[in-house]
């Protein structure tokens, strides 16, 4: 599959996105096409823009020029939730779940959403078939499946990770941003995380910002470079490791 | 049995209960205790469908309250309709006007968004008590508000009415346990504990707020409106910001965010009155201090309270010491 098999174009695009917070111009006129069943990484120094542009496509952040596309439907002026609705989901660099609930209701919360179209209200979510499959079988995916009943917010950081990434990935969103996936994992978890991420990424229309040199080269079919605020390159993993331009902005001369 | 049905049978058999000490007391006092509690009590069920499940602050239940009373007494005292059809206009009006609160309140959140529910619950104080003073009396009120008059009962017998009561309250009772545990009731909970990620997993945020402000609308307006039935009276005291701030306190004493935390609040915070304001006019002093008291030593109000008594006890069934739970 090539990016021109989409006659609609990608499932996700931007055009010339320019983000000012007062005087600090966030991010400068970045477009940038996510191709089909490809995982785009954006990499780059702390305050690149990285995380802003994330909540640029994904409708947290309204862009102060430029135009975001899912398949060539203008969605710039839609905010998160409609776009989750178009199959856009997100998870968070900072863990973002719902810790009262336990860790079976977060994601069964999540499969909701992709069974109703406006929420039943007298009876009992427990009663509901197809939300508790998509939960049960999200719960075995992300290696959670004997903590299910346990409390979310009571879960190790690693677990909890999971569920930020599980939140995510039920229902099958057709395009899906996560936010330093491996952030705050520990390097024992670190190998079945990989693992998961790998099967995501594999067949699914992904932007990916990680910090992990191994994870964006091992993850990703494209890299492309933020440096303030600005695109500076973008291409295979193995030009953007060759890329003089990028190694002296980013990854350091010496790597 | 699931939870729910579980819970269901819990609170049928309750107001069986209800019904048979409704039926089964002539101490008047008593039974008048028992009417005002539970009037309350399902003015705090809808209050904390807001406020404990969503986990937002309003400050202007009243208003609903008492559109709920004074939509009751008008249609029923000028208009001449029967108390059903009445009953179910003020419902309508109560969850109307809470819609209207829910669109304003959407766009805050905080002390912002009980500063903006008060200010609007004030001016339906002023509208009713002096804008409206030809409709509503003013601040003499509307006296003589009938009950039902239905299959032959006498509902101004004081037993008769309390069975009434106990019957529209275990139906509220229920409903709210069914809507906390319906795909609505967890999505509002989801908004509780983090709206953003609420948002971003496509939920309506906006919607859900203003739907649940509704329901909980009905619910205050159907408290009024028995309000005004129980007492023959309505008043503009009825809209004003004590009656918000009282509905607040006896859910934060119960325990926000449970089922019957609210019901407990109410039944402790009417027990306080009568036996505190006995001895003094200054009771709400009393009040006060026993509310600084549980928001120090019992944050999660008398349901966190059992529930730590029964870890407790649990602990000490389990053969070691019992550690006296978290409260000092």
């Amino acid at each position: 599959m090539t990016p021109d098999a989409d006659p609609a174009g990608p499932p996700l695009d931007c055009d010339g996105i320019t983000v000012r917070f007062g005087g600090f111009t966030a991010l400068d006129s970045v477009s940038l096409a996510f191709p089909r069943g490809r995982t785009t990484a954006l990499i780059g120094p702390n305050g690149a823009g990285k995380t802003t542009l994330l909540n640029v496509l994904s409708g947290r952040q309204m862009p102060g020029a430029g135009k975001v596309r899912m398949a060539g439907r203008d969605v710039t002026a839609l905010g998160a939730a409609p776009r989750a609705r178009l199959g856009l989901a997100r998870s968070f660099q900072i863990i973002s779940i719902f810790p009262d609930f336990t860790v079976f209701e977060n994601l069964r919360l999540a499969a909701q959403r992709h069974c109703f179209r406006r929420m039943p209200a007298w009876r009992d979510a427990a009663g509901y078939r197809r939300p508790r499959q998509l939960a049960e079988a999200m719960l075995e995916r992300i290696g959670l499946a004997g903590r299910g009943a346990d409390r979310a917010g009571t879960l190790s950081h690693g677990e909890q990770r999971a569920i930020e990434i599980g939140l995510a990935l039920v229902g099958d969103p057709a395009v899906l941003l996560l936010d330093e996936p491996l952030a705050g994992v520990g390097s024992r978890e670190v190998a079945p995380f990989m693992e998961l991420l790998d099967g995501i990424c594999r067949v699914r229309t992904v932007v990916l910002i990680e910090h992990n040199m191994d994870a964006v080269m091992g993850l990703a079919d494209r890299v492309a470079v933020l440096v303030g605020g600005r695109l500076l390159a973008q291409g295979t993993p193995a030009q953007i490791r060759a890329d003089a331009e990028v190694r002296a902005a980013y990854l350091g001369t010496g790597a | 049995m699931s939870g729910l049905a579980r819970q269901l049978a819990a609170i049928l058999a309750g107001g069986a209960a209800l019904l048979a000490l409704a039926l089964g007391v002539t101490d008047e006092p008593l039974l008048y205790f028992a009417s005002l509690v539970l009037i309350w009590a399902i003015f705090a069920i809808g209050f904390d469908l807001v406020f404990g499940l969503t986990g937002l602050l309003s400050f202007g239940h009243a208003a609903f309250f008492g559109v709920g009373a004074y939509v009751q007494a008008l249609l029923t005292l000028d208009m001449g309709w029967a108390f059903a059809p009445a009953f179910g206009a003020a419902l309508l009006a109560g969850a109307g006007l809470a819609a209207l609160f829910g669109m304003f309140a959407i766009r805050m959140s905080g002390v912002y968004l009980a500063l903006t529910t008060l200010a609007l619950a004030q001016l339906v104080n002023i509208l009713v008590e002096v804008k409206l003073r030809g409709l509503t009396g003013g601040s003499d009120g509307l006296i003589g508000v009938p009950r039902p008059e239905a299959f032959g009962l006498d509902f101004y017998d004081s037993g008769i009415y309390l069975a009434f009561l106990a019957i529209l309250f275990t139906i509220a009772l229920a409903a709210a346990a069914i809507l906390r545990r319906s795909p609505f009731g967890q999505v509002l909970q989801a908004i509780r504990q983090n709206e953003v990620r609420a948002d971003q997993l496509g939920f309506d945020v906006r919607g859900s707020k203003i739907a649940v402000f509704a329901v909980s609308g009905l619910f205050a307006a159907a408290a009024g409106a028995l309000m005004g039935g129980l007492t023959s009276f309505v008043g503009p005291d009825m809209t004003g910001w004590k009656v918000s701030g009282d509905v607040l306190i006896m859910t934060i004493l119960g325990g926000r965010g449970t089922l019957l935390g609210p019901v407990l609040g109410v039944l402790a915070f009417e027990l306080l009155r009568d036996v505190a304001s006995a001895w003094t006019d200054h009771w709400y002093g009393i009040l006060g201090i026993v509310f600084i008291a549980f928001t120090l030593f019992l944050p999660e109000g008398l349901m966190g309270g059992m529930r730590t008594l029964r870890r407790a006890w649990r602990t000490a069934g389990r053969g070691r010491p019992a550690t006296g739970g978290d409260a000092p």
